[in-house]
């Protein structure tokens, strides 16, 4: 399959199915990102969050359904779909025995990215990483760990970052920077799933909010439209939505038989 | 009693005691809990009755025979004696190494916390210690009593003993945590490293030095084999069995209670045995020493050894990897594949080098040993009654043993595969490379180290002993596909059945079934791929014996080569299957 039409959307995904032997983690997901759109991944615990993110990164077999990243399909060219995405995880846990500037080195060779040093040093000035630049991943903070994410998933400027939870154990410069950043690389072009419980930060950045429960979807669309159709008072925040478009989602659910 | 911890955390260890059961019960209840649990217990008691039914070394015969050449020490006595001793000493640098307490990392801020003395606090993780220990001890004990023949006492002695070293254990550590900040201490560990160096240096300097011994011995100054015969003639004049019952002396009532018959004997050694047990416990209680700070500090390299061991391998379970003056050269090209290659070689380079040089220093003295027992002296004389070619035969024979043994020690404490990247899969599963390269870059690097270590071993015992060159040289070239064989099969199980094990973990009895079940598919699948590279050699060989003129060099090395090709086809398909695992794993069902 070749590559998609850069107007087209960067990212399809059409009836996505994950089931386990005791529940059914997405239930027939289907959804759209173009470029340069932030799209805010909302959801309660065990929503299905993470396991949709990780069947776009092609890290959980796609079971039922498809998905398109960049005009590669997931399932069959796995790895050319991987080329154009990045992945940042809730815990971003750095290989022990790397420094910090040989992790971006890493990065580098596994994505053909050519004089990636001196993007590498932006990156880390960017991130305030310049003096843990010899530091080993295992001598990171927390904080610092999810910095290095960032700066991993930035350096080759991929058409998809997806997002699970980026900005948890960030400190609120930290956040600050990386609120900038993710602003900054959607601006270029590049399309952002960012999945989060930090509500707040979601209605800064989304562009369009994906709310689930269940597996479901319960609403797609923007900020504003939700507020519209739900009924929902102008000056509301996303938290009020969240709570409306869940609680009427699980009224909308039939009531088991006695 | 003083030894006891106050009520509050006897309740404590109380409740820790139900939660483990509990835990083993509620395991048992599930499916596959009680089948693995089944398995385990079976496998349990075919060894246990393959010992009630081995011959009894010691209580065969005379049991009281006495060795007159051994001091006049009655010989079950003297090997009873030196098994303690053993246990002790390594109890020893256990707890030297460790250093500190180990308070479960989980558990630490809050017990820290508590409102209990120090003494008081020491007292409940020893006994905690102790109770971890007795729940191995069932084993042990029948596995002596049948050994020593005498059932109760053994019974009894064998669990005081393991309880006793284990306080003691944790007396050094506790010590060497003391001792951790004295800078005399310091200087004298540093010393001790210093002359570790030199004694590797010194066993490096006997390859050149054997080597012209070898060949021209008039070379040699005359006092050096002077020199070699002085030093085993003294060592051979150390009474140890009278060192090893001086040093084991306090030890003399468990080694009474498990070898002394009647009421008597049960009372008085007995009680002699608890009464140490206690004094020793609340000595270990007593010792003024401020475990707090040390305790966090190891609960987070536990945390990370914990996380690696049984599943990463000696090596890599090490904990902190260590930033050398130069950065790891990427060897293995740009690619996605080399750069997968490059990440693990760095993580072996700074976290095993040490555990690669300790293997090759341990692996000379090896050799070096087998060279004297096995080949004659080290400047070339033989055996009586030894051909030069009995000598090559044997020789080569050895060359085989060494590749062999050299190859499971280093796969198994070198593990720098998957397991070690079990927290990040996830993150491995996203990145932009077919999954067999991905299976074969990660792997390569270790299979490389290994087979490079034990070619370095099969050089220096080709100076050293008579081995055929050619023989020598083709094991080597086979080396790397046979070592990729051995990790591939093992990551190929481990990748279908992420399991992990942590030693103290609930669950032994599942973890044994399970285990026989993984080792029996590793074999399975190893004799498979090791076979077909075996037919294919027998049907070159037979095909080769046709041709006239072919030297049985040639032949031996057409043969040789030809299996080797298949089995370098084998690990390739190995790698698909690999690949094909690796895609197949799923971080949220498969984690454990």
């Amino acid at each position: 399959m070749s590559e998609s039409n850069p107007e087209g959307p960067v990212l399809v995904v059409s009836d996505l199915r994950r089931e386990y032997a005791e529940k059914i983690a997405v239930a027939g997901l289907s959804f759209t990102v173009k470029p340069g759109e932030i799209l805010g991944l909302v959801g309660p615990n065990g929503a299905g969050k993470t396991t949709t993110l990780r069947s776009i990164a092609g890290i959980l077999p796609v079971q039922h359904g498809s998905i398109t990243v960049a005009g590669y399909s997931v399932t069959e060219d796995g790895h050319h779909a991987r080329r154009h995405l990045a992945w940042i995880p809730d815990d971003p846990k750095p290989f022990d025995s790397l420094t910090v500037w040989e992790h971006l080195d890493l990065v580098a060779g596994l994505f053909g990215v050519a004089n990636w040093e001196s993007r590498a040093k932006e990156l880390l000035e960017f991130f305030s990483l310049e003096d843990k630049r010899d530091a080993l991943g295992g001598e990171l903070s927390r904080g610092m760990c999810q910095k290095l994410a960032l700066a991993m998933a930035w350096l080759p400027k991929p058409k998809l970052v997806l997002m699970d939870e980026p900005l948890s154990g960030l400190d609120p410069r930290g956040i600050r920077t990386a609120r900038r950043a993710i602003q900054e690389i959607a601006a270029s072009g590049t399309a952002v799933i960012l999945s989060s419980h930090l509500l707040e930060l979601v209605q800064q950045l989304a562009d369009r909010l994906l709310i689930i429960d269940e597996g479901k979807k319960a609403f797609e669309g923007t900020f504003e439209e939700a507020l519209a159709g739900f009924q929902i008072p102008e000056n509301s925040s996303l938290e009020d939505v969240f709570f409306a478009v869940t609680e009427k989602s699980r009224e909308a659910k039939p009531e088991p038989e006695a | 009693m003083i030894a006891i911890p106050s009520p509050g955390l006897r309740r404590l260890m109380r409740l820790e005691c139900r939660g483990y059961f509990r835990g083993i019960l509620r395991r048992l209840k599930t499916p596959k809990g009680a089948t693995f649990a089944l398995l385990g217990a079976l496998l349990l008691a075919v060894w246990m009755r393959s010992l009630f039914r081995s011959p009894d070394v010691l209580g065969s015969g005379d049991r009281s025979a006495t060795l007159d050449a051994l001091g006049g020490i009655p010989e079950s006595d003297l090997i009873l004696r030196t098994i303690c001793l053993g246990v002790l000493v390594l109890v020893f640098i256990s707890g030297i190494v460790t250093r500190g307490i180990h308070i479960p990392p989980d558990r630490l801020e809050r017990l820290l916390a508590l409102p209990v003395s120090r003494r008081d606090f020491l007292r409940y993780r020893l006994w905690s210690v102790v109770a971890r220990t007795m729940t191995g001890a069932p084993i042990l004990a029948v596995l002596a009593m049948v050994r020593t023949g005498n059932s109760m006492g053994t019974l009894l002695a064998v669990p005081l003993f393991l309880g006793l070293s284990s306080v003691l254990g944790f007396l050094a550590s506790l010590l060497s945590a003391g001792m951790e900040s004295n800078p005399a201490f310091v200087r004298v560990t540093d010393k001790l490293r210093s002359g570790g160096r030199f004694l590797l240096l010194m066993l490096l300097l006997l390859i050149p030095v054997v080597t012209v011994g070898r060949q021209a011995p008039e070379m040699l100054p005359s006092w050096i084999p002077s020199f070699g015969a002085a030093l085993s003639d003294s060592f051979g004049q150390v009474d140890f069995p009278a060192l090893v019952r001086l040093l084991t002396r306090p030890l003399d009532p468990f080694i009474g209670l498990a070898q002394g018959s009647g009421l008597t004997s049960l009372l008085g050694n007995g009680s002699l045995c608890v009464l140490i047990l206690l004094s020793v416990l609340e000595l270990a209680a007593r010792v003024p020493v401020d475990f707090r700070e040390m305790a966090i500090e190891g609960a987070k390299s536990s945390a990370l050894r914990i996380r690696n061991v049984g599943s990463v391998g000696r090596a890599a379970s090490s904990g902190r990897a260590r930033v050398g003056l130069f950065g790891v050269p990427h060897m293995f090209g740009r690619g996605p594949m080399g750069t997968v290659a490059w990440r693990k070689l760095s993580g072996i380079w700074r976290k095993a080098r040490g555990f690669l040089v300790i293997s090759l220093f341990l692996g000379c003295f090896l050799l070096f040993g087998v060279r004297l027992i096995f080949g004659g002296d080290l400047f070339g004389g033989e055996l009586s009654g030894q051909s030069a070619e009995d000598l090559t035969d044997l020789n080569d024979m050895g060359s085989a043993v060494l590749a062999l043994l050299g190859t499971l020690y280093l796969t198994n404490g070198l593990r720098f595969d998957f397991r070690e990247d079990l927290a990040q899969l996830d993150i491995l599963k996203s990145w932009p490379l077919q999954p067999w390269k991905m299976f074969l870059g990660s792997l390569l690097p270790q299979t490389l180290a290994i087979s490079l270590v034990v070619s370095a071993l099969l050089l220096i015992w080709l100076i050293i002993s008579e081995a055929t060159g050619l023989f020598i040289f083709l094991l080597a070239l086979g080396l790397p596909a046979v070592v990729f064989a051995w990790v591939a099969v093992d990551n190929i199980a481990f990748l279908i059945w992420p399991v992990r094990f942590v030693p103290g973990q609930a669950g032994q009895l599942q973890h044994i079934g399970r285990g026989l079940l993984l080792t029996f598919a590793r074999m399975t699948l190893f004799l498979v791929s090791f076979g077909l590279a075996a037919c294919f050699g027998a049907l070159a060989w037979l095909a080769l014996i046709q041709i006239d003129n072919l030297s049985p060099e040639l032949l031996f090395t057409l043969v040789a080569l030809s299996a080797l090709g298949v089995l370098v086809a084998v690990d390739f398909g190995l790698a698909v299957v690999g690949g094909l695992a690796f895609a197949r794993y799923d971080p949220a069902r498969d984690r454990v």
